[in-house]
């Protein structure tokens, strides 16, 4: 029984369709990623659970029930806003508290569960410290910390880390999925990175247009993409023409032997027009078959193949398959 | 219920004063008539006033600039000692309400004043010189208390722009001539219009320097003045109209020519470098004209304290007064009669900033709901008393209110509150915009309510702002004159007046004092508007 769920979700802003017929569900617990280029009607649906935007049509329900029209401060869901939209008249502790108190909990269950929130995002004794005095980082912990001491239904990040250092990213992509695990809520958290969606969610559902292309688990959509949209947008893909549509595989998937060291069945020739050293791999540029396809291989010590050779290309069965229709994105 | 109060306002104090002065310009006896109109064009003296308002203003525009952009180039791109004091003492000319400044440079540089003799004495000149009179008067008072806009409008300008621009500029080959003219000046020109039409605006406005210190040249806010005065209404309800016409013609045209003319930049850029002032000789140069450069600024100042401490009645022929006394002061604090126009200004600019600043917090949040029609209709009147002449506002109102509230304590503080909606709505709705809106979002998903997040969030953070903008409302309503001289009562006199009549009566010190209360009342309040809105002013940024 999921624990948040979005039926036939619509949004149109005047003329304008920002979401379309949006099935989503959460189980309780789970981190589910919303991921897609701007523009794809993530942070609308994002908005619409935390009750901040109503759906022209559909519904939402939390724990079965029917919260659409439920007033944003009624909902009890967390959210963390994409620039943290911390009080900053307000230090630690009042930003942390705010939630507290309009709940009007009495002064000691307000402070026990504000050093608690602090602890877990390791800000312990930022208590008195004014906002402004805050790292990136630090605003974004005491953001988190504040959507997560009301102990919500349901948290809700907002591009959480797309206002940070990439040297920062890393360290806090692995600080939210430990609290998000602590706390055991069900988050529900938009972005446009891939790699962030792929290694914070236990499922990703892909967006483009205001239409969902796909649900699955991280592995699912990177491997077995349901459409060319998606391939592209999860990584660097091949998309060749086939019978039926296209064959998708990954550049990492494709095998490439040098032709003197014989050919087996399987495969073709292609030549090599570009090759591009990128430390532990490489990647080719190929053309063959009448078809230009990239692949990229750990050289491991091994030679490297230079333009104007001509390779052996295999395409393993297994980590190809073939996709419907054909390729709209160039 | 909001908008009802919000309505209220808008409807009875700007768009039926306004309406009933240009409607009732047609109906100078009861009857449609155009006749009025007729008269004023037909007349010398009407084309002339007409003529005279416009080119003063449009002059004014030009020395002003003359002054004020140069000025602030130097201040942005030169180091030199000083600098700093120099930069503050530059907007000294802010702290001297209208009135006071014309007398002051009156007794410097008008026939008799110090200045003039001074130099008369020096070269041993016939007569004394530079003896100010009529539109050159005019135009100097202008020019030092106008240039203020250009000078802070180009420096904040030039803060914004961006130095690597220039640079890129200079790196293609630019000389300084080709950067100034076809990257700087460019990027200026919204901060340069927008001084042009402040300036213009108050020039256009301008009622003490003509009608104290302009030797009866005709100047249309003047003659709306006289006209009441003769007992004309029809003629000085056309007089506001063509008044306000022209200010209004203006105003669109240069806002026309902003919008064709906006560049903002693509990048976030860098700060120009400041060049600082090294060699010796460059030194003494700067050192020089700065200081000349102070005490011109000043001299208005100094002037009005010398005088505060003349003995009424003994200064007659002597170049510097002969006997000086602290009397003055002290009868404003101990003689009931003195102290009464100093209670006045101080209640009537209290109450009209208070309920500026309550309604204008009310109209703000509830405009910030608003959408559409509605919304652009009182968009439109909140910023019409800007748009408008105090002369016009002033008269406009007292015609129209002529049955209920004319010659009653309650209007001139009513005038002061409606003449400042515009300055404090604006200074509201910076402060809202510096606000992130996402705050209330995320009040919101933290369970608070509409009052409780207005309450907890919105109020603390936009107060300062709003507070800060209020207290400049106060200054205008304290040291305002063109208003008050339209429509108070003796039993409301502000300080402005009483600083008139003393004059009237030759009572230099006790005026000067006044004057220099006022002074130090807006000093301080300025001060205190600064307190205000330093701390926890940056809003959070990433």
């Amino acid at each position: 029984m999921p624990h948040l769920e979005l039926s036939h979700i619509t949004k149109d802003f005047g003329t304008v369709r920002a979401v379309q017929d949006l099935n989503l569900e959460v189980d309780r617990g789970e981190v589910l990623s919303i991921l897609g280029p701007s523009g794809c009607g993530k942070t609308t649906t994002l908005r619409m659970i935390a009750g901040l935007e109503i759906p022209t049509s559909g519904s939402i329900l939390a724990n079965q029930r029917d919260i659409t029209r439920v007033p944003a401060r009624q909902r009890n869901i967390g959210m963390v806003f994409q620039n943290y939209a911390l009080f900053p008249h307000l230090d630690v502790f009042e930003n942390i508290a705010f939630g507290l108190r309009t709940r009007r909990l009495a002064q000691p269950i307000v402070e026990a569960r504000v050093v608690k929130a602090l602890k877990s995002v390791r800000l312990d004794g930022f208590e008195r410290r004014s906002v402004h005095q805050l790292s990136g980082g630090q605003q974004q912990r005491v953001a988190l910390a504040r959507a997560l001491a009301i102990e919500p239904e349901v948290l809700l990040l907002d591009e959480p880390l797309s206002n940070l250092d990439p040297s920062l990213r890393e360290e806090l992509r692995d600080q939210i999925r430990e609290v998000v695990r602590e706390f055991h809520v069900t988050t529900v958290f938009v972005t446009h990175d891939q790699q962030e969606a792929l290694s914070l969610a236990d499922r990703i559902a892909v967006m483009q247009a205001g239409v969902c292309r796909q649900v699955g688990k991280p592995g699912e959509v990177y491997d077995k993409p349901a459409d060319a949209f998606v391939a592209r947008f999860l990584g660097k893909a091949n998309l060749l023409p086939a019978e039926n549509g296209l064959l998708f595989v990954r550049p990492e998937n494709v095998i490439i032997h040098g032709v003197s060291g014989g050919t087996s069945g399987s495969g073709f020739s292609a030549v090599v027009t570009k090759a591009v050293f990128e430390g532990p791999m490489v990647t080719y540029t190929l053309n063959g078959n009448g078809v230009t396809l990239t692949a990229r291989q750990f050289h491991n010590g091994r030679r490297i193949f230079q333009p104007g050779e001509t390779v052996h290309v295999q395409i393993p069965p297994d980590q190809s398959h073939v996709i419907p229709g054909s390729d709209e994105t160039e | 219920m909001i908008a009802i109060i919000i309505f209220f306002v808008l409807l009875v104090g700007v768009l039926y004063p306004n309406a009933y002065t240009f409607i009732g310009s047609f109906f100078p006896d009861g009857g449609f008539s155009a006749d009025t109109y007729v008269r004023f064009f037909s007349s010398p003296s009407g084309r002339e006033a007409l003529a005279n308002s416009l080119t003063i203003s449009v002059a004014t525009v030009l020395f002003s600039a003359a002054i004020g952009i140069p000025l602030a180039f130097v201040f942005h791109r030169f180091d030199f000692p000083g600098r700093r004091v120099l930069r503050a003492i530059a907007s000294a000319p802010v702290l001297l309400p209208p009135l006071v400044g014309v007398i002051s440079f009156l007794f410097l540089y008008g026939e008799s004043g110090i200045v003039s003799r001074s130099i008369q004495n020096a070269l041993g000149l016939a007569e004394p010189w530079p003896s100010l009179r009529g539109i050159w008067a005019i135009l100097i008072v202008h020019a030092y208390t106008m240039y203020v806009y250009f000078f802070m409008f180009t420096s904040a300008g030039l803060e914004r722009l961006d130095g690597a621009m220039e640079e890129a500029a200079e790196t293609l080959g630019a000389s300084w001539i080709a950067k100034l003219t076809r990257v700087t000046l460019p990027m200026l020109v919204p901060s340069l219009v927008g001084a042009a039409l402040v300036t213009f605006m108050a020039s256009m406005a301008s009622f003490s320097a003509p009608y104290i210190f302009g030797g009866g040249v005709r100047v249309l806010s003047v003659e709306i003045f006289n006209s009441k005065l003769n007992g004309n209404t029809p003629m000085a309800l056309v007089e506001t109209v063509l008044l306000a016409s022209s200010s209004l013609a203006v105003l669109f045209l240069l806002r026309w020519y902003e919008g064709r003319h906006r560049y903002s930049a693509v990048g976030k850029g860098v700060a120009t470098q400041r060049v600082p002032i090294t060699s010796g000789l460059a030194k003494l140069v700067a050192g020089v004209i700065g200081t000349v450069v102070v005490l011109l600024l000043i001299l208005p100042h100094l002037m009005v304290l010398l005088m505060s401490f003349v003995k009424d009645g003994t200064w007659t022929v002597e170049l510097l007064p002969p006997v000086y006394t602290s009397e003055n002061y002290l009868k404003l604090f101990t003689d009931p009669t003195f102290l009464e126009p100093i209670q006045n200004s101080l209640w009537m600019a209290g109450v009209a900033t208070g309920l500026n600043l309550a309604w204008g917090l009310l109209a703000t949040f509830w405009l910030r709901r608003t959408r559409g029609n509605l919304r652009r209709f009182a968009d439109i009147l909140i910023i019409i008393p800007w748009a408008l002449p105090g002369t016009v506002v002033a008269l406009a109102m007292l015609e129209s209110f002529s049955r209920v509230l004319a010659g009653t304590v309650a209007l001139l503080p009513i005038v002061y509150f409606v003449r400042n909606i515009p300055l404090v709505v604006r200074a509201i709705d910076a402060s809202f915009a510096q606000m992130d809106p996402a705050v209330e979002e995320a009040a919101a998903t933290l369970g608070a309510g509409t009052i409780y997040t207005i309450r907890r969030v919105v109020l603390p953070l936009v107060l300062p702002g709003a507070l800060a903008g209020s207290l400049l409302a106060f200054i205008t309503a304290l040291g305002d004159f063109v208003s008050s001289i339209i429509v108070y009562v003796y039993s409301n006199r502000p300080i402005s007046i009483e600083i008139l009549s003393q004059l009237r009566i030759s009572n230099l010190g006790t005026a000067s004092a006044y004057a220099v209360l006022l002074i130090l009342l807006i000093a301080v309040t300025l001060l205190a508007g600064e307190r205000i809105r330093a701390p926890g002013r940056d809003p959070l940024v990433q």
